[in-house]
């Protein structure tokens, strides 16, 4: 690539010179062989969970294939995105970030014209606002990192204006909102009791569009960028469960395709970390695993390029992709006493006897709903989510629509309902 | 070399209420004949971390703490299983310990390149130095995005977390450290894998674009003469990344201002296993291998946490007095009328009981670790490292020295991690199930990128009577204290000169050469007239 002897700033480095995609990807010196390889990850992504169904373009109508991916790619007109960091660890960039390794991603994330971006801007402060207001008037993307912090606007403050009211104004002209990470899900650690800032996720806040839930503490990065290629290659939302997250990449518990599961059926568990079933791969229910109650892509994505997982490693997992997990699994690496399995009427005790096989578990407990669907009402149908099986009231799993009043984004006070939760 | 602030009260002088904030850290300084003549840093973010952590159960800090800070989260996992393990008293399998020395030691080499190419490096290519011989050859390499140096750097700083991810899981916020080991029983493949990975990212990044020489020929280089004669000993060093950046930053005068405090904290890390298999506050020191200690007027010092407390006279919190991180209070004000009483910051500052000098403030990074390696009286186990004390002393601190202490260490902890892989025993034991106290006191520490990073925890009835987390970036961006001292970061930025009043670059230089966790905006002023000249953000990730 040649270059001009001016520096090239960073906001110009991503500018979209050409029509489509396609043709960018062209311009930048991209091979089709490696944008094909960049679709054949998303298509591994798309292939995780629930089918996809309705993929534009799709000659069977069900989860598209690279080369479908890489079609509908091509065509993509130059989209707006807002990119917003609130409260936040930047845990989820990084993890973004990760998801390179090829370079491909990144052409297609720094071509989307992320037209504000703090953490990937580094123009002045000014032109940074101005691009943001910009970019705000038109019909846009609004991705979301990030909690609102609702105690104090002073506790988050970004262009002189607090967190939700950048938020409330990057969302009036959005055409799909994307809350990525748990901090922007429902708050994540800084929304555990007792809440000190009142941080609550997009969806408390921005109540009249669909929201779509990237779920995780951080999501993997792939996932992220697969739900947006999924947006912009479609134009629509991806169909959603009853927690606004993808079912492309959610729609199965990491206890269904968990490579230790075998061991859970046979009743084999790890009961210490260092113990011989540890070394021999055992299952990691006793030592806190809450796979069971986890809809997740990891077993099957992975983590830092395919390299491990978490169950992989050794580590119970945590349940970062649920909602409120901090709270809810705490204690995080003991068993649950006698806590009932999803789709199960055994504890995991009397499954670790052998007396019950829970092959079929979890399959039919996960309701999905397109994410406008969604937003029209249907929370309920969390109340069959498995936390309820974990011996918790629905409260756990949703505050109550009762809890949301008026939908005018106040959310209810954050020491309420973690009451409630306890 | 202390700034002391008199002028309380003109800390208000050009913000309004809500301050003007993008990210999470907000600089202002004011510029009177081209040179910065006061500087605040202001931290723009309160999450409540430490009143969430309150009450709850002991391990939990395993899990929130990392979530301070996304780019440093193995170091917050690392120092919170050290604090539970001196509260508990456990016992580490010293297999756990080679593992939770490599995973940390990963961590910090990620963060190397990741951070010249994507944060550091930006700034070298700004056009108020399109008139220098050198500009062409540094926008050919470090433009970002299109650098010939860019996306290697920045695409090969992915590997070493791969590694971390072999043992943990997954990076970011991996939670596989836990008191009394880790969770990972890893076998010959995962090593295998684990050595080849880090191989490739030193034949692909380290030795081919960044040294140009092989790790064994940069470790000679033991005094700045050593160094000047290593750039010029051949073309392939001359002109790798390094040998460049140093022709570079010298020929554009990163040597010349950027020097802080002058003073230094590094409560140190890594842990020569046998030393460390029943974890104790008062063992730690001996214990290590990067070594901890305090540089303070020329002269070094043990480190001893006791001796730290936090002010929070210019932060938005309460509290009459310093108070030491176990007495520690987290009691948050508004930020808007706390204002008036001329609090400025949700960071609290740090400060160290230097004997003799009374509370100082002290920069903590990189620079720090490597003048603690030229304290006297090393163990045998232990890192012992002149080049920086030469350099410090031949050069003074400056923008160029930190960032070379920085680099320094890819070479130095490369050569460890490759060590520590090879001597986990895959038979033995990589966990102790603890006893859970209880009641006690912990002190976890290590030394993330970006420098110091300590955790200190009281569990009463067997819950967190208190946790107080003291960050890098606290220490290096903290506001004034009662004395009206700066902070480290402030006072780096005074005196820096300013070549062009509407693109003040240096200050980019000084701020991104501590490498602050934080995404924060420059707010240049006008000394005289208070006139906002510019405004722009640094530690944006490109
Ligand atoms: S969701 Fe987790 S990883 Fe992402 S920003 Fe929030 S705390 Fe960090
Ligand atoms: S309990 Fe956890 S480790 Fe065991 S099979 Fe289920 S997901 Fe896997």
């Amino acid at each position: 690539m040649t270059l001009d002897s001016s520096p090239v700033p960073a906001a110009e480095a991503v500018v979209w010179r050409e029509k489509t995609l396609g043709e960018n990807l062209a311009r930048a010196g991209v091979s089709r062989r490696s944008f094909l390889a960049f679709c054949s990850r998303m298509a591994a992504v798309f292939a995780v969970g629930a089918p996809v169904a309705g993929w534009a373009g799709s000659a069977s109508g069900a989860t598209p294939t690279a080369e479908e991916i890489a079609s509908a790619l091509e065509k993509v007109t130059k989209p707006v995105v807002v990119w917003l960091q609130l409260q936040e660890c930047t845990g989820c960039s990084e993890s973004l970030l990760r998801a390179g390794g090829t370079t491909v991603e990144d052409v297609v994330l720094k071509l989307l014209s992320v037209d504000y971006l703090e953490l990937l801007m580094a123009a002045s402060g000014d032109a940074a606002n101005k691009a943001l207001e910009d970019a705000n008037a038109s019909d846009h993307v609004l991705v979301v990192n990030g909690s609102v912090p609702t105690k104090n606007g002073a506790f988050c403050v970004i262009g002189g204006e607090s967190a939700e009211t950048v938020l409330r104004k990057s969302a009036e002209n959005a055409t799909a909102v994307l809350a990525v990470g748990a901090c922007a899900v429902w708050g994540s650690v800084q929304a555990s009791k007792p809440n000190p800032t009142g941080a609550v996720g997009v969806e408390e806040i921005i109540t009249d569009k669909p929201v779509l839930n990237v779920a995780g503490c951080p999501p993997i990065g792939e996932v992220i960028v697969a739900a947006i290629t999924y947006i912009l290659a479609n134009g629509d939302l991806p169909e959603t469960d009853s927690e606004g997250r993808p079912t492309f990449a959610y729609g199965q518990r990491i206890h269904d395709t968990c490579p230790r599961r075998a061991h859970f059926d046979a009743g084999q568990f790890v009961k210490t970390f260092d113990d011989e079933g540890a070394k021999q791969g055992w299952c990691l229910y006793d030592v806190g695993c809450k796979g069971p109650s986890t809809f997740s892509p990891c077993p099957v994505v992975q983590w830092n390029l395919g390299t491990s997982w978490p169950i992989g490693s050794g580590h119970p997992c945590i349940g970062c992709t649920e909602k409120d997990f901090f709270d809810t699994f705490t204690p995080f690496y003991t068993e649950l006493p006698d806590v009932e399995l999803p789709g199960v009427e055994a504890t995991a005790n009397k499954v670790g006897l052998g007396l019950l096989g829970v092959a079929a578990g979890g399959v039919a407990i996960h309701s999905a709903a397109t994410g406008v669907r969604r937003w029209q009402g249907n929370r309920k149908d969390a109340g069959d989510a498995p936390l309820v099986a974990f011996g918790d009231t629905d409260k756990v799993w949703l505050p109550t629509p009762q809890g949301r009043p008026g939908l005018g984004g106040r959310h209810q006070a954050p020491d309420e309902t973690t009451e409630e939760q306890s | 070399m202390t700034a002391v602030d008199s002028s309380a009260g003109s800390v208000d002088l050009f913000v309004s209420p809500m301050g003007r904030v993008e990210g999470d850290l907000d600089v202002r300084v004011t510029i009177e004949d081209g040179v910065v003549t006061s500087a605040w840093t202001e931290a723009a973010m309160f999450r409540g971390f430490e009143m969430i952590l309150r009450g709850k159960d002991p391990q939990a800090g395993l899990v929130v703490t990392p979530r301070i800070c996304g780019i440093c989260g193995g170091s917050h996992l690392y120092k919170a299983c050290y604090a539970l393990d001196t509260a508990w008293k456990t016992h580490v399998p010293q297999n756990a310990t080679l593992i939770r020395n490599i995973a940390q030691a990963c961590e910090t080499l990620q963060s190397i390149p990741r951070y010249f190419y994507a944060l550091f490096a930006i700034d070298l290519v700004n056009k108020n130095y399109a008139g220098n011989p050198m500009y062409d050859e540094a926008v050919r390499r470090f433009a970002p995005y299109v650098g010939t140096s860019y996306q290697k750097g920045v695409v090969l700083s992915g590997k070493p977390v791969e590694v971390y991810a072999i043992f943990g899981g997954q990076w970011p916020h991996s939670s596989f450290m836990v008191p009394g080991g880790v969770m990972s029983a890893p076998n010959l493949a995962d090593v295998t894998r684990a050595t080849a990975i880090l191989n490739h990212w030193k034949d692909n990044w380290l030795e081919k674009e960044w040294l140009g020489c092989s790790i064994d020929r940069w470790m000679e280089i033991k005094t700045w003469e050593d160094m000047q004669a290593w750039v010029n000993e051949n073309e392939s060093q001359y002109n790798s990344d390094c040998g460049f950046f140093i022709r570079y930053a010298l020929e554009i005068g990163l040597d010349k201002y950027g020097a802080g405090c002058g003073n230094f904290i590094a409560p140190g890390t890594y842990l020569e296993p046998s030393l460390y298999e029943n974890p104790t506050v008062e063992g730690r020191q001996d214990a290590l291998i990067g070594r901890g200690g305090v540089y303070a007027n020329g002269q070094h010092f043990d480190y001893d946490q006791m001796l730290v407390s936090e002010d929070v006279t210019h932060s938005f919190y309460s509290g009459s007095r310093p108070l030491h991180p176990w007495e520690g209070e987290t009691d948050p004000l508004d930020p808007v009328k706390s204002r008036e009483k001329g609090k400025y910051s949700w960071a609290k500052s740090p400060r160290y009981e230097v004997p003799g000098l009374g509370r100082t403030p002290l920069e903590a990074g990189p620079l720090a670790r490597r003048v603690a390696a030229g304290a006297p009286n090393p163990g045998s186990h232990q890192d012992s490292d002149p080049l920086f004390i030469d350099m410090l002393a031949k050069l003074g601190p400056s923008v160029f020295v930190r960032q070379m202490a920085r680099m320094h260490e890819a070479p130095k902890y490369f050569t460890w991690v490759m060590d520590w892989l090879s001597k986990i025993d895959l038979q033995g034991s990589f966990h102790t199930k603890p006893a859970e106290l209880e009641n006690g006191k912990g002190w976890g520490a290590t030394e993330a990128a970006r420098g110091a990073l300590q955790d200190w925890i009281v569990i009463e009835n067997g819950k967190i009577a208190n946790y107080q987390v003291i960050t890098p970036t606290a220490w290096n961006i903290g506001p004034r204290d009662s004395e009206g001292t700066l902070g480290p970061i402030e006072q780096a930025l005074i005196g820096t000169p300013i070549k062009d009043m509407e693109d003040p670059v240096e200050l980019g230089h000084v701020a991104r050469s501590f490498d602050s966790c934080l995404v924060c905006t420059v707010h240049a002023y006008d000394g005289k007239t208070g006139r906002e000249l510019n405004n722009f953000v640094i530690n944006g990730m490109v």
